[in-house]
């Protein structure tokens, strides 16, 4: 199975605190991963290098065989989209957080309606305060706003954090969704061990910058988890 | 006379102030002694300009060098205003001047403003004077844009938007921030305000309607100068709070 991402002994400080330690890490093509671990391990800014909103102090970071930093930000941003945890709306309605990405990059012909009817939210929402909806929404629609650039890869940062169940529940099957239809790539960070094991192939252990173990779904042992 | 006659304002603050603890008298000393110096000085300077026009001499220098200082002032007075920026007097200076200088030479172009000293200078402290401060509240509000804001600047970097694009946003409220205190003040003009300009040139026994219309062009020069000084800074800060990978810096 191919990698879409290869890191090789990736190190990353920020405020003089070691984040990651010399981690090596293979994130398969076309699969569900997700990164678990507790507050602190480095989960979020291991997301954050793969689309370069960050950059590694040490080692080397390899997107489709090519060192990321020979790539263009801005071009590999638009393939692997980082869905923050915070899922900030822009000012307007829904329909201007879609149009958003549609106008950034000139999309002809784009409609927002198709994006929102693809994270299951009906056309009724596009005309609603984008700031007024709830954290499972929120989540939706930022979702929504991605999907104009057709990314071959998304990043998720605690996807689910704050969100009800119900919408918990949509959301994983969302992702899976389009992971098993359209072949995204899915980076999926979480702190709860049972999602992972519900919605990933494989998982990443991480803890205070290292990573404790990498193993398909099936092969994950509990005892391996912080 | 006239002096004396504003000193007894000036000990009625004092006065005030004692008496009720406010705690600006001192201040107050301070400022009127240094704006006096200041303003002294100035016209002193304008008055040496002036004779030096009359005698033929290179004045035109003269004048150059004091519109230097006073780019170099207002750019240290605006960048201290933003502690935290990095190279924040090269953004402040630079901007205030192009504002400024634009917005004179427009004047001088188009023949509202004489070549002549007692023009140029004052209405130079003018265009620099505002322009110090539209850029200040400009910078003041792009910083606090991005205290605020930054998750939301950094979701539009994670969508592939590059520096421009991410932080078009908070450069919009910045320079309508800057702006709009001004362009309120135009709206009341004549009816609560009677400008410096036009009081001055009415009490000297010009023409009040010639008066009123120099004083808008002054109002213009100002947000015209204004808006340039706010959208060079907002510019060229960019830089400062992006790298070339288009990541937010680690001092934000």
């Amino acid at each position: 199975m191919s990698s879409v991402y290869s890191l090789q002994n990736v190190s990353k400080s920020l405020g003089g605190k070691a984040i990651l330690r010399s981690l090596t890490l293979d994130i398969p093509e076309g699969r569900i991963t997700s990164l678990v671990g507790p507050s602190g391990s480095g989960k979020s800014t291991l997301l954050r290098m793969l689309n370069r909103l960050t950059d590694a102090d040490e080692g080397t970071i390899l997107y489709r065989g090519q060192d990321v930093r020979e790539i263009d930000p801005l071009a590999l941003r638009r393939e692997a989209v980082l869905i923050p945890q915070d899922s900030y709306m822009f000012p307007g309605t829904v329909r201007d957080n879609i149009l958003y990405t549609i106008r950034l990059f000139s999309l002809p012909n784009e409609s927002p309606d198709g994006y929102l009817k693809a994270v299951g939210m009906p056309i009724s929402f596009l005309d609603r305060d984008a700031g007024k909806l709830s954290g499972g929404e929120r989540k939706r629609v930022a979702i929504a706003r991605s999907l104009p650039l057709r990314p071959r890869v998304l990043l998720m940062d605690e996807p689910t954090v704050g969100v009800d169940p119900r919408n918990v529940s949509i959301l994983e099957k969302l992702v899976q969704g389009m992971n098993e239809d359209g072949g995204t790539t899915v980076v999926w960070v979480t702190h709860d061990v049972d999602q992972a094991l519900r919605v990933s192939h494989h998982i990443a252990n991480l803890k205070e910058g290292r990573l404790m173990g990498m193993n398909q779904r099936d092969d994950f042992q509990w005892g391996e988890a912080f | 006379m006239v002096l004396a006659m504003v000193s007894v304002l000036f000990f009625m603050v004092v006065a005030l102030s004692n008496w009720k603890n406010l705690g600006i008298g001192k201040d107050l000393g301070q400022g009127f002694v240094m704006g006096g110096l200041q303003l002294g000085l100035i016209s002193v300077l304008l008055l040496a300009l002036m004779e030096w026009e009359r005698e033929g001499g290179l004045w035109i220098a003269g004048a150059a060098l004091m519109v230097l200082v006073m780019a170099v002032i207002s750019g240290r007075r605006s960048a201290k205003r933003v502690p935290s920026l990095p190279q924040a007097f090269r953004i402040t200076s630079i901007s205030i001047a192009a504002g400024s200088v634009l917005a004179l030479m427009v004047l001088l172009l188009t023949g509202a403003m004489p070549l002549r000293p007692e023009f140029i200078i004052p209405l130079a402290g003018m265009a620099f004077g505002n322009s110090m401060d539209i850029c200040s509240v400009s910078m003041e509000r792009i910083v606090r844009e991005f205290q605020l804001n930054r998750g939301s600047i950094e979701a539009k970097l994670a969508l592939g938007a590059d520096s421009s694009q991410a932080m078009e946003e908070a450069m919009v409220i910045s320079t309508r921030a800057a702006l709009i205190p001004t362009i309120d003040r135009m709206k009341t003009l004549g009816i609560i305000l009677i400008p410096g300009a036009m009081a001055g040139l009415v009490m000297a026994g010009a023409d009040p309607l010639v008066a009123a219309q120099f004083q808008l062009v002054i109002f213009l020069m100002v947000v015209g100068g204004g808006i340039v000084t706010s959208m060079s800074a907002l510019a060229l800060s960019r830089r400062a709070f992006f790298n070339e990978q288009h990541q937010i810096r680690d001092w934000v």
